[in-house]
């Protein structure tokens, strides 16, 4: 009996596929509509009834969009600021959370303390100060000035954390026998048994610093400083809501990033799920 | 994993191994209310901890320090003084009635939100995990909305969302219903703001409550099935039971990150919707601050925000949505 | 933990308690830089400044410099406002300029005043309500400037300066200056039967029984509908002998909820509680009126250039727009201005690319290919705006709005004004009270100010 029910385990669930097969169009719906619309003509657009299918494919609306904006800037500082800022954010971090971990100094709760304190203040509330302190320094409108209040998550340094913990405390001390230095043993030891965590942990920070709006939206003012976010905003009021405009320029965002994740998928899904239950 | 990486837990032996061990090479030593530490271990770990003590000051103390002071002063962009004027900020606040409409959007937004992504996810979530078609494939495509960033996904719902041009309109005709306003109307704005932000984030909830059914040991469910429970109770009594840490982990963080919520409502409806009524806080922080040049006012609704966080943050750590590394 | 927090925020709370004593340094002072300013302000300000003919500001500087110019216009006015300052950079190559989109008008004036606070602002900029951010700040730059002999001010509609002022004084260049327009769908008008040569509006009740047959006999969703809701309804009240804010004083005072003013709220209660009018809609109200489902639209009057080459929807003309007591129309639009920044070569060759893009020719061009209304008295008379209201006859529906025109104060809580205006009315269109609305919305402001 046991036997047999093992042999006939788990077979296709078969309603419970058309229903999530269902839910998968609704998700990919808008996705579907935005890459047909972006080759619709401005007849298609105002058509009643709403016209789901081009009456003509043709590449109008991207030319629009190119001439419109200097759209690979964009691209470019949205790739270049999220770059750096993870870099940046995952290399202090690292740096803080081996002295956190690992070495043995006074004041090390309190700092553990200073550091978890202010997890509890999100950047949505300090973001006014933010601007007068940016602003005060010359940075705004510059690359660094949308880069600096980014690069310090007491999230990933909280994260990383969790990953040096789990580092033996003998193999750092038979390291130190051997003459490794307190540097050394961070670069020879930590970070090579922590190398997947730490990946998950700049993973999770791009996929933040990649989608951030607020802050980019205030501190930038020139066309050349904007990132995509912030350009595509504008592009709303540029293109004069011409949604069939609106559409290509989703199309060249979302694409190229729907392609990345579609490869790296697996990385980010456990990124997630690392980062979340932590 | 929360327990094994408590610093005091490894401190004896770490103590023992550094005594013992680096007494020669590091023989100056310093005591700091009876403990003994090495200088150059601890010169090492303050240069360390430099980068994040001098962003931690920029970014977290000097930014607490100036919105308390802007919070008590009338302080207007075109001004550009201070202006003591006590808690005549909050005052303005609590009379205004974009406010109390932000605060009442916000938590309708969480509350609405919420429901329906916990149940969506959920139900989702329990579907993937039992034997459907291309599981993989599901997952990657319900997972897909939450890597675009916001504003490319609300350039695309604008369109859904228009009342004579969107296709929403046209395929409720089809079921012979009245069309619907969306954006345009205060009674179902703040619906399509909740339904477009359901849809973007589903996919993190998702793969979060999957993780978490696979985690659930198979033999548990083995059993189960051998004493013939059906696939409801197992999900009932053996499923959801293990997943409350994670969902009310998902519930927590969804409260708190509606607080935090600003840049769909901010492309969707820029003024904050008919009838004020798809605002949320930080709209409206962002509406005083930067469009109304009233830096003063903007600091004082950021107070209460972050109030209001932090409180829900102190109350998520009570019930214990996830554990925290505590010293 | 909790102890931490609590004591942190003590801290906090202390040593910002001890920032406020010292706060001046603290917060940026963006006053400071102006006193360089080359106008210095109080000084030659009141009523009429002394002419200098040979102010240095008046002559193109020969060094190099660069110029942060911003624009809030989209579109094919976006593109005429770029192509303009390009072809003066041209001609002047020792200027860099970097020229940005600054997004909606809204989205402008948030980046301009935070800008100023932190002395980031452009050195010229194209924005609407311009005299918020000179005149309110207590910088009459432009004051000075406009004395340069080179520079035709009395060419200038004198209506049209009205509208670049802040408490009385002049403070910003009008430059793309638009009125509500009335446009109607042809194709709708035809079908309810309706024959505008005879029968155009001449009051809003007229207009209300042509949207009735519109969407009865025409096949119209909606018989009405407007796109910018306060800028019509303040034109509204102004006809019916409202003057919405009362400057009498010398202060602001808002007025708009008089009895004149709650008939003109009922009038637009009425429009929607027959279905004449969506409710609420009216950011949508542009698109539905392309798609042929409107049958008149009140919008700006760039909308007449911006849709005339445009095949692909519904085929438009203008009428003349319809009054109450008397004809009136609120001027809108958007301003150039200069930001001085203390640099006088900076601001001197700001001020040549000004005059080149208000210069007669050069603005009417502007006008005329984006839909803005010439300035200019003379310009009216000239043949290029002859042959452009020979090419399309609608022009000169729209130039006749301009003898009506009419403009009030600029002042510190203009904007916050038309939001509460905006909600005001949507409370009127919901079926709210108007009086009680009305009255409302005059508190609001009050508290606000």
């Amino acid at each position: 009996m046991a036997k047999q029910k093992k042999l006939r385990k788990d077979p296709t669930n078969v309603p419970g596929s058309i229903v999530i097969l269902i839910g998968s169009f609704i998700m990919i719906f808008p996705f579907v509509w935005m890459i047909l619309s972006a080759f619709k003509t401005p007849g298609d657009v105002y058509a009643y009834p709403p016209k789901w299918l081009p009456s003509q494919w043709n590449l109008d609306n991207f030319k629009a969009v190119f001439d419109l904006i200097p759209f690979w800037t964009y691209y470019g500082n949205s790739i270049f600021t999220s770059v750096v800022q993870t870099f940046l954010q995952i290399s202090i971090s690292i740096l803080a959370a081996y002295a956190l971990t690992k070495l043995r100094f006074p004041g090390r709760n309190f700092m553990y303390k200073f550091l978890q304190s202010s997890m509890f203040v999100p950047t949505v509330v300090t973001i006014i100060p933010t601007f007068l302190i940016i602003s005060k320094m010359g940075l705004v409108n510059t690359y660094a000035g949308i880069i600096l209040p980014q690069i310090m998550s007491a999230f990933t340094t909280m994260l990383i954390m969790s990953f040096f913990v789990s580092v033996p405390n003998e193999l750092l001390e038979a390291a130190r026998i051997d003459g490794c230095g307190y540097m050394g043993c961070l670069f020879k030891i930590m970070l090579p048994s922590s190398v997947s965590g730490i990946t998950t942990a700049a993973l999770f920070s791009f996929l933040g610093h990649w989608k951030s709006y607020q802050w980019p939206l205030i501190v930038t003012n020139s066309t050349k400083l904007r990132t995509l976010p912030i350009g595509l905003k504008y592009l709303v009021q540029e293109s004069s809501s011409e949604y069939q405009v609106m559409m290509a320029a989703a199309v060249l965002t979302v694409v190229p990033v729907l392609i990345v994740y579609s490869i790296y998928e697996k990385q980010l899904v456990k990124s997630i799920t690392l980062t979340g239950i932590k | 994993m929360p327990n094994e990486k408590t610093p005091t837990a490894e401190k004896p032996s770490f103590m023992a191994a550094v005594k013992e061990k680096y007494f020669n090479i590091y023989n100056s030593k310093f005591r700091v209310r009876g403990e003994k530490y090495h200088l150059g271990e601890t010169a090492v770990a303050y240069t360390l901890l430099t980068p994040t003590i001098i962003t931690l000051i920029l970014l977290f103390v000097l930014p607490l320090i100036i919105l308390l002071v802007l919070s008590v002063n009338d302080f207007r962009v075109n001004k550009g003084v201070l202006d003591f004027n006590g808690i005549e900020n909050f005052l303005y606040l609590m009379r205004a009635e974009k406010f109390w409409k932000a605060m009442r959007n916000t938590v309708i937004f969480a509350v609405v939100k919420l429901s329906l992504d916990v149940c969506l996810a959920l139900c989702v979530a329990l579907l993937l995990d039992s034997k459907v078609w291309c599981r993989r494939v599901m997952r990657t495509i319900y997972f897909s909305p939450v890597v675009v960033p916001v504003v490319a996904c609300s350039l695309i719902w604008l369109w859904f969302y228009d009342p004579e041009l969107g296709p929403f309109n046209q395929i409720l005709g089809w079921f012979g219903i009245e069309p619907l306003k969306w954006l345009y109307s205060s009674d179902t704005a703040m619906g399509s703001i909740i339904a477009f932000s359901v849809w973007h984030g589903l996919g993190y909830n998702v793969v979060l409550l999957l993780s978490g059914l696979q985690s659930v040991s198979g033999e548990y469910l083995e059993a189960a099935k051998l004493d013939g429970a059906s696939e409801m109770q197992i999900v009932w009594h053996i499923k959801l039971p293990m997943l409350m840490p994670i969902i009310s982990f998902v519930i927590s963080m969804g409260i708190i990150n509606a607080f935090k919520a600003f840049s769909e409502v901010n492309v969707m409806t820029p003024d904050g919707g008919p009838g004020y009524s798809t605002a949320m806080v930080v709209n409206y922080i962002h509406e005083l601050a930067f469009t109304n040049g009233r830096f003063g006012r903007g600091a004082a609704c950021s107070i209460i925000l972050f109030c209001v966080i932090y409180a829900l943050t102190a109350l998520k750590d009570k019930i214990g949505g996830s554990k925290e590394i505590d010293g | 933990m909790k102890k931490l927090i609590a004591l942190l925020l003590a801290l906090v709370m202390v040593l910002g308690l001890a920032a406020c004593g010292a706060s001046e340094p603290e917060a940026p002072a963006p006053e400071a830089p102006k006193a360089d300013a080359p106008a210095a302000p109080e000084a030659e300000a009141p009523a009429a400044p002394e002419v200098d003919e040979n102010n240095p500001l008046y002559t193109m500087p020969t060094e190099n410099v660069s110029l942060q110019v911003w624009y809030a216009v989209s579109g094919v006015t976006g593109e005429k406002f770029e192509a303009l300052v390009k072809e003066w950079n041209a001609a002047h190559p020792n200027v860099t300029i970097e020229l940005s989109y600054a997004g909606s008008y809204a989205d402008a004036a948030e980046k301009i005043s935070a800008n100023l606070l932190t002395n980031t602002a452009p050195d010229v900029a194209l924005i609407s309500a311009a005299p918020l951010y000179t005149g309110a700040r207590e910088d009459w730059t432009i004051e000075t400037l406009i004395e340069d002999p080179a520079f035709d001010k009395n060419g200038i509609y004198e209506g049209v300066w009205k509208y670049a002022q802040f408490q009385n004084r002049i403070c910003a260049l009008p430059y793309g200056i638009s009125v509500p327009v009335l446009y109607y769908n042809k194709d709708i008008i035809e079908a309810a039967g309706i024959d505008l040569a005879t029968e155009a509006p001449k009051s809003w009740d007229d207009l209300y029984a042509l949207a009735e047959r519109a969407v009865k006999d025409g096949g119209a969703t909606y018989g009405f509908d407007v796109n910018d809701v306060p800028w019509l309804f303040k034109s509204m009240l102004n006809q019916n002998g409202n003057s919405i804010i009362d400057t009498s004083s010398g202060s602001v005072e808002p007025v708009y909820n008089d009895a004149a003013a709650v008939e003109v709220g009922q009038f637009w209660q009425k429009l929607t509680a027959n279905g004449l009018m969506p409710v609420d809609q009216h950011g949508n109200a542009d698109k539905s009126f392309q798609a042929g489902q409107t049958a008149f639209l009140v919008s700006s009057s760039v909308r007449l250039a911006r849709w005339a080459g445009n095949t692909e929807i519904a085929d438009f003309g203008c009428l003349p727009m319809p009054s109450f007591a008397q004809e009136s129309v609120a001027l809108g639009g958007n301003h150039l201005v200069c930001f001085p920044n203390g640099d006088d070569a900076k601001l001197a060759a700001a001020w040549d690319l000004l005059k080149f893009l208000m210069g007669e020719e050069k603005h009417t061009e502007f006008a005329i290919e984006t839909g803005y209304l010439p300035i200019y008295a003379s310009a009216m008379e000239s043949d290029y705006v002859k042959n452009a209201i020979a090419e399309d006859g609608r022009r000169q529906t729209v130039y006749d709005y301009m003898a009506n025109s009419w403009s009030y104060w600029h002042f510190d809580e203009m904007g916050t004004m038309d939001s509460i205006l905006g909600s005001v009315m949507s409370e009127i269109e919901n079926g709210a009270d108007v009086q009680e609305a009305l009255n409302d919305g005059i508190d609001q402001l009050l508290d606000e100010m």
